[in-house]
């Protein structure tokens, strides 16, 4: 996976609670809880960050080996764009938009 | 409710999070529903700049589940700039709504900006019936309209009855209908006070003259039922020591910015005009003494024989006999006929369903 930008779906519904992002797909009403790794990751997705960067923060606080972070992190996002919650782009937002 | 939703469900109950909110936006309605718990006030109703305060406020307070009731939501001009905000602060956004006003365009703004459910009120297939509930000559056929523009749409569709006199006799056309069409349909027999703690609605309950009928007053269980134990084993999860979620992941929110544990308990607890909600939540009185009651504080339930088959609503407890600790007369009345009925006949998963079937056998 090239070094590209994950963005949360805007449609999607979501609360952290209690360190867990709890999701609701209203489009398909499915819920989801994800660990708290994985609910970093999601906070994280906001187009701005690209898929390295990511890595090297959740490195720096869950002390997971770079590259684990790395290969966990590309399966998580590869599922959760398959779901339709969020989109990895080539470029952030405003690079697009000039 | 799944393992999941569960076990989430507990944990908001546990940190005191405000996981579920409904969010009145007005109680202007153009249905005069004979059941209906609205009073409007002379107070004005929030404004939209409130209005948004209120979800940013709930936002920040954790809550998810977000369902806009009112009155009628669709009277406000405001009410697709209320749901755009809404879904942009990520909340998952209900609407309650008798679909009078639904058109094409509504429908498809609904779809488009991530409703996750509409809630209709079909109180009969009946026209007559039911726009005898809602003294609305016509009502049916444009809500049923509305509903099925909103299904088109691609808009999953709820149509609610409550189970009451008016009701009771169609409720298995309503179902029928319903679920061929793709609607999920639910029946539920709790009929809410005036918002102002006026019972008048309640008279309007299913009673129909019970096998039990002795046991109609709730204070006879324990003696027809005698029972050596509490019924109910001590169990882990933390939901079966609290009467229910008002006031511990859920709570109601008036148009007149009154904070209340739940629609059903009209105990204001304080008003977001004049306390953010918050602190209304964590730190009013009337909250937090509803929040301290535990079922074993409940005297004549701890000990109720047919505790099993009852849902109880402490909301209705106290609107009934102005007690929060009380049995409730409707509650008691149900699951004592549950009780003797529950050999023979077929206990449905949904509660709405198994009083449903309840009614159905319950000879008149
Ligand atoms: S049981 Fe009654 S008071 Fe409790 S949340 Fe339900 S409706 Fe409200
Ligand atoms: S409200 Fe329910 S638990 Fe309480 S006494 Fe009546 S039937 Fe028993």
């Amino acid at each position: 996976m090239s070094d590209r930008y994950p963005a949360q779906n805007p449609r999607v519904a979501y609360r952290v609670l209690d360190g867990s992002a709890v999701l609701i797909n209203p489009d398909d009403s499915t819920l989801y809880t994800l660990n708290p790794v994985a609910t970093r990751i999601w906070e994280l997705a906001d187009g701005q960050l690209p898929i390295s960067e990511i890595a090297r923060r959740l490195y720096g606080e869950f002390q997971v080996e770079q590259e684990i972070a790395l290969r966990d992190m590309e399966a998580f996002l590869q599922a959760f764009q398959e779901k339709g919650l969020l989109s990895l782009m080539d470029h952030p937002p405003e690079t697009l938009h000039g | 409710m799944g393992k999941m939703i569960q076990a989430i469900a507990d944990k908001a109950l546990l940190q005191k999070i405000p996981w579920g909110v409904q969010f009145d936006l007005t109680m202007r309605c153009n249905e005069l529903c004979v059941h209906c718990y609205r009073v409007e006030e002379s107070r004005p109703e929030l404004t939209t700049e409130e209005v948004y305060a209120v979800l940013d406020q709930l936002a920040a307070a954790g809550t998810l589940y977000l369902t806009f009731s009112g009155g009628e939501v669709l009277l406000r001009r405001d009410f697709f700039a209320i749901v755009e905000r809404a879904r942009r602060l990520r909340f998952d956004v209900r609407v309650k709504t008798n679909a009078l006003l639904v058109t094409e365009e509504i429908a498809r703004r609904m779809v488009e900006l991530g409703v996750s459910q509409v809630d209709i009120s079909v109180y009969s297939l009946d026209p007559e019936r039911h726009d005898g509930v809602t003294l609305n000559p016509g009502s049916l056929r444009r809500t049923l309209e509305g509903a099925t523009l909103l299904q088109n749409a691609g808009m999953r569709v709820r149509l609610n009855c409550p189970l009451m006199q008016q009701t009771v006799e169609g409720y298995q056309a309503l179902l029928e209908w319903g679920e061929a069409r793709g609607f999920k349909v639910s029946f539920d027999p709790t009929i809410t006070a005036k918002s102002n703690g006026d019972p008048a609605p309640l008279q309007l309950r299913i009673s129909r003259d019970q096998p039990c009928h002795v046991l109609r007053h709730p204070y006879f269980h324990s003696a027809i039922f005698p029972s050596e134990a509490p019924p109910t084993p001590a169990a882990p999860d933390p939901a079966d020591e609290i009467p229910c979620g008002a006031s511990h992941s859920s709570c109601y929110v008036s148009p007149y910015g009154d904070v209340y544990p739940c629609v059903s308990m009209p105990i204001p607890c304080g008003n977001i005009r004049q306390r953010p909600f918050l602190e209304i939540w964590q730190r009013s009185e009337e909250m937090l003494r509803v929040r301290s009651i535990f079922r074993k504080d409940l005297p004549h339930c701890r000990t109720c024989a047919v505790a099993d088959h009852c849902s109880r609503c402490p909301g209705m407890a106290y609107v009934e006999h102005g007690l929060l600790t009380g049995p409730s007369a409707a509650a008691c009345q149900q699951a004592c006929v549950k009780a003797l009925l529950s050999d023979t006949f077929v206990k449905m998963e949904v509660h709405d369903a198994a009083t449903a079937s309840l009614i159905r056998q319950s000879p008149a």
